[in-house]
């Protein structure tokens, strides 16, 4: 299969395919968006403005059968941090995007027609007029465009919020069943599609040729050991912890493990969390006819996404996800999976991230908006943002603009960007990987938790505070799966299973005809990191912005009353020679 | 045992299912005495907690009062009056 670039110029309402330059041939995912980004966009120019780009790229192996490889990356300068962004996403669209032959999709320009759908197919790209989808809900949004283009296409887009400019806008994708469910959702990056006069893209996928291999052989070789892997492993095998309770098993263990953030990041610990938990989830899923298990894309082996519906079966919302649950539920006080459904829900439909909207609603919680567990009032300020109110508007860009708007000083963000669902101060690796990515408050970007709180990948006490060479590891480690374009949750797997880490290696060598050798990995993953610093450093960032909020080394946390004590010297040699 | 504590003890995720119970009583002065209670009293629990040596896996996390044993004196971490027990599969989400 014959690889290109396609670059749609949305000014001119233009699409033109590209031979792949020979620096990107073997690129894939976050490597090849954000080498993309720091070639093209220049560093200082403004995310919203005519200079930023939208970047797209399925990984190396994305569109092959390889287990769990159905992950497609999204890049541009961050409406959110100001700084580069990658955000990821499950998807079969990845897949169909990959097995059109496009490594990469480059989207420039701003449409002066108004928004435009981009229908891509074997025959080409289409621009066809989208105002018709402009201010709709996108469940409704996905439905009509089904209905428009048919069920064997893959559809990406942005809600209504994102053509507001909200920094805290996402990119939504389908699900196996066509839902608006699958979110790229970090950053604000659906805030710079809508700038661009982007609102769908719709991807053909008949007839589509399987993604081309250069070393068949070595392929399988490797894919049958990552599959051995994935099915051997107790947190990836088929009845293992993910298939059977979702990422939302992790709210019990972090909770007694006092790292579950509650009421605006005020005490890591509450008896009330188990009412949230993925046990509990997966019981009432089962109650009320959802599913569970089930996979983001068509080839997942680990199958930990889920459909959530309310108590009669009805309105399926997709997936509630560890980190919406805790954004939405413990984190505002809430308690209730069926109020936390309908929050998701909203977000979903409105194109907002979950993990920044909790962060967002709990911040205004703190500035005494609202009180803490109020979940009717939490659904009301949704309704605000949809109808665009003064102060629905005041709450679509996220926890840092909320603090500001409503005086508050404990502000969980890093460059910007929420925390997720791991208090810094009782998972402290965790907090040097929040504050050392270039992403912002990120867990994606270095997963301490494995070993801190799992067990998986070796051991690490998560109370100790010398964890810069684990979060350096596992932030380059992660540069390269990402860009390989498997799930990181094949990490738990590669991670305690070399067979299965040399077997990945193997795959992607298959794809590209390369030797690479598992040693390889830290050095392509420095690559990849030292390319997005550069970008971050000079669009204006400096040292003083690895770092945490300053409440989180000043506030106790209970119940170990912890602060953050990682000396800023260990934060500033995280990517140094060491 | 008239002089050891009464200590709760929360089992979680599959070991939930395995004993058919989330929260049980026990009668112990440290861990390894939780343990073998546990798995005399839930037969169903001894392949879950114990490998073929029966020694306890490597895999389960066992948590006293939120912090791993593993980080106290492992199976020697003893409990007392009031102590919260917590023990754990590999689980892993994100």
């Amino acid at each position: 299969m014959h690889k290109r670039i396609l670059r749609v110029n949305m000014s001119n309402r233009d699409a033109q395919f590209e031979d792949v330059p020979a620096k990107y041939k073997s690129l894939g995912g976050r490597g090849l968006t954000s080498t993309i980004v720091a070639d093209e966009v220049p560093p200082d120019c403004h995310p919203l403005g005519p200079n930023n780009k939208l970047v797209f790229a399925p990984g190396i192996v994305t569109g092959t059968n390889a287990p769990s490889s159905g992950r497609l990356s999204v890049g541009g300068k961050s409406p959110l941090t100001g700084g580069i962004k990658e955000s990821n996403v499950g998807s079969r669209f990845a897949q169909t995007l990959a097995r059109l032959g496009i490594q990469a999709m480059i989207v420039e320009g701003q449409s002066e027609a108004g928004y435009q759908l981009l229908k891509i197919g074997t025959e080409g790209v289409e621009f066809v007029d989208g105002r018709r989808w402009s201010g709709k809900g996108l469940y409704q949004a996905y439905e009509e465009l089904h209905s428009a283009f048919g069920d064997d296409v893959d559809i990406c887009g942005v809600g209504l919020v994102s053509e507001r400019a909200a920094t805290n806008s996402g990119l939504v994708f389908n699900d196996p069943e066509g839902r608006s469910s699958r979110y790229a959702g970090r950053g604000g990056l659906g805030a710079l599609a809508a700038s661009r006069g982007l609102k769908f893209i719709v991807l053909d996928r008949t007839d589509l040729p399987q993604v081309g291999l250069e070393d068949k052989e070595t392929f399988e070789r490797g894919r049958r050991k990552l599959v051995d892997g994935l099915r051997g492993h107790d947190v990836t095998k088929p009845d293992g912890a993910l298939a059977t309770y979702g990422t939302n098993v992790l709210i019990n263990i972090l909770n007694e493990a006092g790292g579950l953030p509650h009421r605006n990041f005020s005490s890591g610990r509450e008896d009330l969390a188990e009412l949230v938990s993925g046990e509990r989830k997966a019981e009432l899923i089962k109650d009320r006819g959802g599913t569970r298990p089930h996979a983001c894309h068509p080839g997942c082996l680990i199958r930990c996404s889920e459909v959530w519906t309310k108590e009669n079966g009805q309105d399926p919302v997709g997936v509630l996800e560890y980190e919406s649950v805790w954004a939405l539920g413990p984190n505002c006080g809430i308690y209730d999976l069926d109020v936390i459904g309908e929050l998701n829900r909203a977000c979903n439909d409105l194109g907002l991230d979950t993990i920044e909207m909790g962060n967002t609603i709990a911040v205004a919680m703190e500035g005494g908006l609202l009180e803490f567990g109020d979940g009717e009032g939490a659904l009301q300020l949704m309704e605000e943002i949809r109808r665009g109110t003064p102060q629905g508007r005041m709450l679509m860009h996220g926890a840092q603009f909320a603090g500001t708007a409503f005086g508050v000083t404990r502000v969980p963000v890093v460059k910007g960007q929420g925390m997720p669902a791991y208090d810094p101060r009782a998972v402290k690796g965790m907090g040097v990987t929040y504050a050392t990515t270039p992403m912002g408050a990120d867990h994606t970007a270095g997963y301490t938790v494995a070993p801190e709180i799992m067990g998986v990948g070796g051991q690490s006490d998560p109370l100790a505070t010398d964890k810069g060479a684990l979060s350096r590891t596992l932030q380059r480690a992660t540069a390269v799966i990402d860009s390989a374009g498997y799930c990181l949750f094949t990490a738990f797997a590669v991670l305690d299973i070399p067979e299965a880490l040399e077997g990945m290696v193997e795959t992607v060598n298959g794809v590209l005809g390369t030797s690479l050798t598992v040693d390889d990995i830290d050095s392509l993953g420095k690559d990849i990191l030292d390319v997005e610093r550069r970008f971050n450093s000079k669009a204006g960032f400096t040292a003083a912005d690895d770092r945490l909020p300053e409440f989180m080394r000043l506030e106790k946390l209970p119940p170990h009353d912890q602060v953050f004590d990682v000396p800023d010297d260990q934060l500033e040699h995280v990517f140094g020679d060491a | 045992m008239p002089d050891t504590p009464d200590v709760t003890v929360r089992l979680f995720a599959r070991l939930q299912e395995a004993a058919g119970a989330r929260e049980v009583s026990v009668r112990a002065g440290d861990i390894r005495s939780v343990v073998e209670t546990l798995v005399e009293r839930y037969p169903a629990l001894r392949a879950e907690l114990l490998d073929k040596a029966g020694n306890l896996r490597s895999t389960i996390k066992v948590m006293v009062n939120g912090r791993n044993t593993a980080y106290l004196r492992c199976l020697s971490t003893p409990v007392g009056e009031g102590d919260a027990v917590a023990i754990f599969p590999l689980v892993a989400g994100g």
